[in-house]
């Protein structure tokens, strides 16, 4: 607006410069004029009042003036005015052009009584004419050889001489204030024509800063703002390209770091956070947008994670380090690298969270179990080995002793081999379950379950324990494999017939839950502590180990059982406590129905 | 606050959490250790206090310097102390957690057979919570997080008692179990005073963020939320 205003005061200024210049040229002009006019019109006067002295001079002083009328009157034509010639005494000899002049008796006028007195010439202004006007009365007294003889009067309208002034003036004020007027209006077209595509231009790249997409004017025309205007829509259209392009690939920056499985935190120069993508603030336990901008430690407090970012750079090692949210402990495998720009100055640094825990986990898991094996197969083969240089060092050994030791070397190499079937047996099943290949058929649960009672039935009435045995009358249908759920019997009899002792009682029953089918045996037997009950399905978990080896126990039944269970879309329970008997619990979906809720 | 003055302040603040995050893992493996038996665990935690208490007295120094160089005042001021004493309650929490570590060490990778174990795992779950929160709470300056902080004592300090009870018991029937009983006692003990020292560290959050001085005061009122009936119950 400020411009604007500026630019009306330059045009009034302008305006009124040339106003003044004109007004004051047009004032010298009627002046001038004025001058000339009214110089003429006092010329004519006094042309005329000498034309009519000399005249009086002339004939005045005869006795018999000449005819004196005409002349006057063609004088007073000549100069449109009223004349009068008068005698000494003041009366009029002739007069023109009105009647009333020819009033005989004019020495009591004032000029005529003033010439007289004075004996020179006298004015006098007073109403007079036709309509009453100011009028101005001249009176020259004329002498001829030293005698007055006349005088000479004249009247003119003291209007005449000043009605070119008055009119003058009024055709001067016309000509300014047309000529201001003008003036203005010149300038606010000149503003018009020039400013406002100007500002036009300057509200459209407004428009364009704050993002809009307006068509840029005037880009048609071939003057300079034509070249602006083609400038502009040029620089617009870039612009407009560029930006679409780092927004493009700042989405797609964006996806990559959200779609990735890791971490990914990036700090600036002050250890403020750029940027931390999901699964970094999901590790950390914060929000993403809550922390972008804040100190990176305020966000983590975890010191390796800090310590990477302040250490970064290309050759540092990655570190691996343990953290606990109080949900969970994680393993994260951190690897930082330093951010540069475009003229490799550091701008700051971005680390790398990969969470390893899972992967730390099954490692562990894969090594224990390699120890455990290579473990229990070492006990039986060192057995046999032992035994039988024994044999081969004593030659003379009594064939009685003998067959002990065979009778022992017997024992353990049975040892191994079940232990290697029970092996093969769970790794067939979980590597058969990865690949689905386990042959499933529709079966009656009750037929496995049955043959494993058979089986078992003589070895607890040998031990002296009661058996009882509960199956339903109608076949419980199941979508499975015989000879695994046949094992996953056979395990739980065993294990509840090794670990009750002689006097006590086992019980197996089968029946219907819902859309499952439930399996519990129960022992009174020794019992599991509660502190082992979330291990005791894991491979070679033992709670004493040397009783259980004692009783030929490879470690692995109730995990077998266990993958069986999950295997059928089923899962199984343990309900123990020390010298109160255990007692397992297997859920199994009937056909038909979906899996077990855990 | 002219630029030096506040890259000084933001200097401490970090390295404050820094300390702060040193110790929290300390603590955090030394239980971890305690709890599976991993006795390399607790060297770990042994040989890395060193580092915290260099850490501490780097940072005593820094706050003194920025003390005598810029007089701060009024809430800076406050959290200048405010921050001094964190620290040093920090690196006793430190040395807590070294203490918990060497008992580790002396009870060797046997696992133990008792239900104390149970008893100080729920123990070191409820200090750690503890000490996380007074610690996100001087983070944030957040004086409502960190009065909930005292309320949690009362249960660890019940832990503790009744772990008097059982050692007892435990001692009285097999007096075998005495030397792991005792140990099992001395980390009882160091947790309930990390669980003392977060709760000194919620105290200095308050004072830092509210100018007031809440220790020593009796009962619920110094840790009761503004404006509830107990805080404004007279003394």
């Amino acid at each position: 607006m400020t411009r604007v205003r500026t630019r009306w005061r330059a045009g009034l200024a302008l305006a009124g410069v040339t106003c003044a210049f004109l007004t004051h040229v047009a004032w010298r002009e009627a002046r001038a004029i004025d001058e000339a006019a009214s110089g003429r019109e006092r010329a004519r006067l006094d042309g005329a009042i000498d034309a009519l002295h000399d005249l009086g001079e002339r004939e005045l002083i005869r006795d018999e003036p000449g005819e004196l009328a005409l002349p006057v009157e063609h004088l007073a034509r000549g100069a449109v005015l009223e004349l009068a010639l008068l005698d000494a005494d003041g009366v009029a000899v002739a007069a023109a052009p009105t009647p009333a002049f020819m009033n005989r008796r004019q020495a009591g006028y004032a000029e005529v009584a003033l010439a007289r007195a004075t004996m020179a010439e006298a004015r006098h202004v007073r109403p007079g004419g036709p309509h009453g006007e100011p009028t101005l009365y001249v009176a020259r007294p004329i002498h001829s050889h030293g005698l007055l003889v006349g005088f000479a009067r004249a009247g003119i309208p003291v209007a005449r001489i000043e009605a070119t002034r008055s009119a003058l003036l009024r055709l001067l004020a016309g000509i300014s204030g047309l000529a201001l007027v003008s003036a203005f209006g010149l300038a606010a077209l000149a503003r018009h024509r020039l400013s406002a595509p100007l500002r036009q231009m300057a509200a459209v790249a407004e428009r364009m800063a704050d993002g809009g997409e307006p068509s840029t004017p005037f880009t048609t025309r071939a003057d300079e703002l034509g070249v602006l205007a083609r400038a502009l829509a040029g620089m617009a259209g870039r612009l407009r390209e560029r930006l679409e392009g780092i927004d493009a690939e700042r989405t797609q920056l964006l996806a990559v770091l959200g779609g990735m499985v890791e971490g990914v935190i990036a700090v600036d120069r002050d250890d403020r956070v750029l940027h931390i993508n999901k699964v970094a603030a999901q590790l950390l336990g914060v929000t993403a947008s809550t922390s972008l901008g804040k100190p990176v430690w305020e966000v983590t407090r975890i010191p390796a994670i800090i310590e990477a970012l302040g250490t970064a750079s290309f050759d540092a090692p990655a570190r691996e380090v343990q953290i606990a949210t109080p949900e969970r402990a994680y393993r994260l495998w951190i690897y930082s690298a330093p951010l540069r720009n475009a003229s490799r100055k550091n701008m700051g640094a971005v680390v790398v969270l990969h969470d390893v825990t899972e992967l730390r986990r099954l490692e562990n898991l894969r090594r224990e179990f390699v120890a455990n094996v290579s473990h229990e197969l070492k006990t039986p083969v060192a057995a046999i080995s032992g035994m039988t240089d024994t044999m081969l060092d004593d030659e003379a050994m009594p064939a009685e002793r003998a067959r002990r030791f065979l009778q022992k070397i017997r024992e353990q190499a049975d040892r191994l081999a079940k232990l290697i079937n029970d092996l093969l047996a769970l790794s067939r099943l979980e590597s058969a379950d990865l690949e689905q290949l386990l042959p499933f058929a529709r079966l009656d649960l009750r037929d496995p379950i049955s043959a494993s009672v058979e089986h078992a039935r003589p070895v607890a009435q040998v031990k002296g324990l009661a058996f009882s045995i509960a199956l339903p009358d109608e076949p419980v249908w199941v979508h499975g494999d015989d000879e695994s759920l046949r094992q996953l019997a056979d395990n739980l009899l065993s294990n509840a017939i090794n670990y009750t002792p002689a006097g006590g009682s086992i019980s197996l029953t089968l029946t219907r839950d819902g859309d499952h089918a439930l399996l519990v045996v129960r022992d009174t037997g020794i019992g599991i502590d509660p502190v082992h009950h979330h291990r005791i399905f894991e491979r070679f978990y033992r709670t004493d180990k040397a009783r259980s080896r004692a009783q030929g126990g490879t470690g692995l039944g109730l995990a077998i059982v266990k993958h069986v269970a999950l295997s059928h879309g089923g899962h199984v329970a343990l309900e123990s406590a020390v010298d109160q008997g255990s007692s397992f619990r297997v859920l199994l979906p009937l056909e038909g129905a979906s899996a077990a809720p855990r | 606050m002219t630029r030096h003055f506040e890259r000084d302040m933001m200097r401490l603040e970090r390295e404050l959490l820094a300390i702060a995050g040193m110790v929290e893992e300390a603590v955090l493996l030394a239980v971890r250790a305690l709890i599976e038996h991993k006795v390399e665990l607790a060297q770990q935690v042994i040989a890395g206090d060193r580092a915290i208490d260099l850490k501490e007295v780097e940072l005593e120094e820094d706050g003194l310097k920025i003390l005598a160089l810029h007089r701060p005042v009024a809430v800076d001021l406050r959290f200048i102390v405010a921050a001094l004493k964190v620290n040093n309650d920090l690196e006793r929490i430190g040395d807590m957690a070294v203490n918990i570590a060497e008992r580790t060490t002396e009870l060797g990778a046997r696992p133990s057979t008792s239900d104390r174990i149970e008893r100080i795992r729920a123990m070191s779950e409820q200090v750690l919570k503890m000490v996380r929160t007074s610690l996100n709470a001087l983070v944030r300056h957040d004086a409502v997080l960190a009065r909930t902080v005292r309320q949690q004592d009362d249960a660890v300090d019940d832990h503790h008692r009744k772990m008097y009870d059982e050692m007892e018991q435990a001692v009285r029937a097999n007096p075998e179990t005495a030397s792991e009983a005792l140990r099992h006692l001395s980390v009882s003990r160091n947790l309930e005073r990390i669980a003392d020292l977060a709760t000194n560290i919620a105290e200095d959050v308050i004072f830092m963020v509210e100018g007031d001085v809440v220790r020593h005061r009796l009962g619920k009122r110094a840790m009761a939320p503004v404006g509830s009936p107990e805080a404004n119950e007279r003394r």
